[in-house]
């Protein structure tokens, strides 16, 4: 179809110039973008003259051969950084046709990677970055900053000294950045950051403690699920932020171990926010990438999210069996009573102006699929509004921003790119897809428990960066395979591998920093021994769910 | 950051004898620290005031911009705990406790509030090794320990 078009296009301008169209693929057959295709001719007055063309996304090229033109040499020339360059040698036939001013169709043209020095650097510093924020050695986003300053300082250098050094243009790093994700992530911050101050979660959690009726299995089971509601809605680590004092200090006023509780908490956030588009950084990222809506992450994703709350509930109540059964304290009426007086609402007006502002937010979230707006202007437009409604000090919220963040995002989307642009991602989706064959089975169940098991010891949100392109590949190649059921696998694992280990996710250190702050440390080892059983409940639950969903409706 | 003003410290209290100085975060870690600092202050009919100071370097490796929030939460929470210490302490007979919320880098607010109160004896618990999350590492622990009792003059006990 798409040569159909290209000849036809070719043919429109056949007064001028004779098309000849081709594709450039890779190995694996799929298409190859900005291959720089060359064809020396000799013009009607014995001049030469070289054609050039660049193939676009879908990997066709057209070249427009000018009247009378003989090609010279008869060879096309591709050529790329990071690829080999190829000839292709143009037939008697071919160079006829084109002199007679008929279109050519020269069809794939197979073009094969090559390992650069710039390819060596680029998994070099990609290595070190994932080292300095696994190991919490530099901040995520300077390392993240300099691992894109390294490569585009090797690129400068390259430019000079030689061009297997270039990684790619400054340009190239800049097109690599997925902006509707840092202006979606930008503007919830905003939103975010009204509610927070409203008081709102030390009401909740009063509320869940009122509610309980003074039974800890209760209690535990309410405050897991205002914490996973809260992450599916807000982000987990501002979620465990507002949760975690307040639940130690409940926690303190009736005599419990506050880890009893602040455990079922952060697991819960961990795996809530799985549930909506906006809940998670990694399912923000999916989203963007894949095009997958607000509501088929909502429909598609929560009943595993349900059942994997369950299932943790249930872990929770028999790994802290003891300490819900045996409570050696008394409840402390002057502490209930002080936190009853903490829990109000300190701005009412705010929160309900957020309330109507939020409601808006999702219809539109949830019809913006129809409407075709993307999520990040829905974002912006929601917290424009409230800001406009609410009046509140602008410079705090600009302060309110966590601009660290945005520009982790940004620059990590600059070393992702240069890991795509030399070639890494396509030799990991290679083997990815070696080792799945065309299994859709096979492939829901590496995705998922491999995104779990690495995102355990690595930060999930530059491995679910590095792994979208790597799915893209899969659902592209695989014959029948329902590209969603894949996105979502890498979702389910990434998410919830968090809860794994303590540097699994951001909430689990924030979590700890608090409940240690309070006097209450957790441990690497001690997370470790209470959040990995949890992952493989709640990673078997949801993708048992998901199984049921693609492999069985 | 506010003092508490519950109890306040004047000049007059500082000179009517031993004042000690008890840096607490609470938590079973504490229980021993708290326990000691009780004992000698019954032993030596002194006061005992209770310090936790509130800060928020944790955040560092996950976000920047949510710290006062952050701030105003972890106080309450340290109200929470020194209410609990006070009363525990005064449940064991000794009538002359207060505490002071503070926030800042713990050694700093040491120092400081050391010398505002004229404390005359420091009673604090060895920090343990928690990976990650920690921001007094043992050997910051050590200088301090060393500054209060060279420098300020301090008597110093530590709890393992």
């Amino acid at each position: 179809m798409a040569l159909c078009v290209l000849l036809s296009a070719g043919q429109a301008r056949a007064d001028e110039s004779t098309p000849l169209v081709g594709r450039v693929v890779n190995v694996q057959r799929q298409p190859v973008a900005g291959i720089t295709v060359t064809l020396t001719v000799t013009d009607a007055q014995g001049g030469h003259r070289t054609l050039e063309a660049i193939s676009r996304a879908d990997g066709w090229f057209v070249l427009g051969v000018p009247p009378g033109a003989r090609a010279v040499g008869s060879t096309l020339t591709l050529q790329r950084r990071h690829y080999s360059q190829r000839t292709v040698r143009l037939d008697a036939a071919q160079r006829a046709a084109l002199q007679e001013g008929r279109p050519v169709s020269v069809g794939d043209l197979p073009i094969q990677r090559r390992k650069t020095a710039a390819f060596w650097v680029t998994v070099g510093v990609f290595l070190l970055m994932m080292l300095l924020i696994g190991t919490t050695r530099m901040h995520n986003a300077l390392a993240a900053l300099l691992g894109a300053s390294l490569l585009l300082a090797a690129s400068a250098v390259g430019q000079v000294a030689t061009q297997d050094l270039v990684v790619y243009s400054f340009n190239d790093a800049l097109d690599a950045v997925d902006w509707n994700v840092v202006f979606l992530i930008m503007g919830m911050m905003m939103v975010i950051a009204v509610v927070e101050g409203t008081g709102v979660f030390r009401w909740l959690a009063f509320f869940a403690y009122k509610s309980s009726g003074g039974k800890l299995w209760k209690l535990v089971a309410i405050l897991m699920l205002i914490t996973a509601l809260s992450s599916a809605l807000l982000d987990n680590v501002t979620t465990m932020l507002l949760v975690t004092p307040i639940t130690i200090r409940i926690a303190l006023a009736i005599d419990v171990d506050p880890l009893t509780l602040l455990f079922p908490e952060v697991l819960a956030a961990n795996v809530g926010g799985l549930s909506t588009m906006v809940g998670t950084p990694t399912n923000i990222l999916i989203a963007s990438y894949s095009g997958i809506s607000f509501a088929a992450f909502l429909l598609n994703l929560t009943p595993g999210v349900v059942l994997a709350l369950v299932g943790i509930w249930g872990y929770s109540t028999l790994r802290f069996k003891r300490q819900l059964a045996a409570r050696d304290g008394d409840v402390s009426a002057k502490l209930l009573e002080r936190l009853e007086q903490g829990a109000t609402i300190a701005q009412p007006g705010h929160l309900r102006k957020s309330g109507w502002v939020g409601l808006g937010m999702l219809a539109l979230f949830i019809g913006g699929e129809h409407l075709h707006i993307p999520p990040a202007m829905i974002a912006l437009l929601g917290a424009t509004s409230l800001l406009v409604w609410i009046r509140p000090n602008v410079e705090e919220m600009i302060e309110a921003v966590d601009w660290t963040t945005l520009i982790f995002f940004i620059t990590l989307f600059m070393v992702v790119g240069a890991l795509q642009e030399v070639g890494l991602i396509d030799q990991i989706a290679v083997w990815v897809s070696r080792l799945v064959g065309d299994s859709q089975l096979l492939a829901m169940v590496v995705i998922t428990w491999l995104s779990a098991l690495i995102s355990t010891v690595i930060p999930n949100i530059p491995f679910t960066a590095t792994m979208l392109p790597v799915i893209g590949y899969l659902t592209s190649t695989m014959p029948g395979v329902d590209p969603k059921s894949l996105y979502f696998c890498l979702a389910v694992g990434a998410a919830m591998g968090g809860n794994g280990s303590l540097v699994g996710a951001s909430a689990n250190l924030v979590t700890a920093g608090i409940a240690e702050r309070s006097g209450y440390p957790i441990t690497f080892g001690h997370f470790f021994r209470v959040g990995f059983p949890a992952l493989l409940v709640s990673v078997s639950l949801a993708f048992l769910w998901l199984l049921v969903r693609y492999m069985v409706f | 950051m506010e003092e508490d003003t519950k109890r306040p410290f004047t000049q007059e209290s500082e000179s009517e004898g031993e004042v000690i100085l008890c840096p607490v975060r609470g938590g079973k870690q504490s229980k021993k620290t708290v326990d000691r600092a009780v004992e000698l202050a019954l032993a030596a009919s002194a006061r005992l005031v209770f310090l936790y100071v509130v800060d928020v370097d944790f955040l560092g490796f996950a976000t920047v911009a949510r710290v006062k929030v952050m701030v105003d939460e972890l106080t309450e929470t340290g109200r929470f705990t020194l209410s609990i210490l006070e009363d525990r302490a005064r449940g064991r007979g000794l009538a002359d406790v207060g505490s002071v919320i503070r926030e800042g880098a713990i050694g700093d607010v040491i120092r400081a509030v050391a010398q505002e109160i004229g404390a005359t004896l420091l009673v604090l618990g060895r920090p343990i090794r928690t990976p990650g999350v920690m921001s007094f590492s043992a050997s910051e622990f050590d200088g301090l320990i060393g500054w209060l009792q060279t420098d300020a003059g301090l008597r110093v006990e530590c709890v393992d």
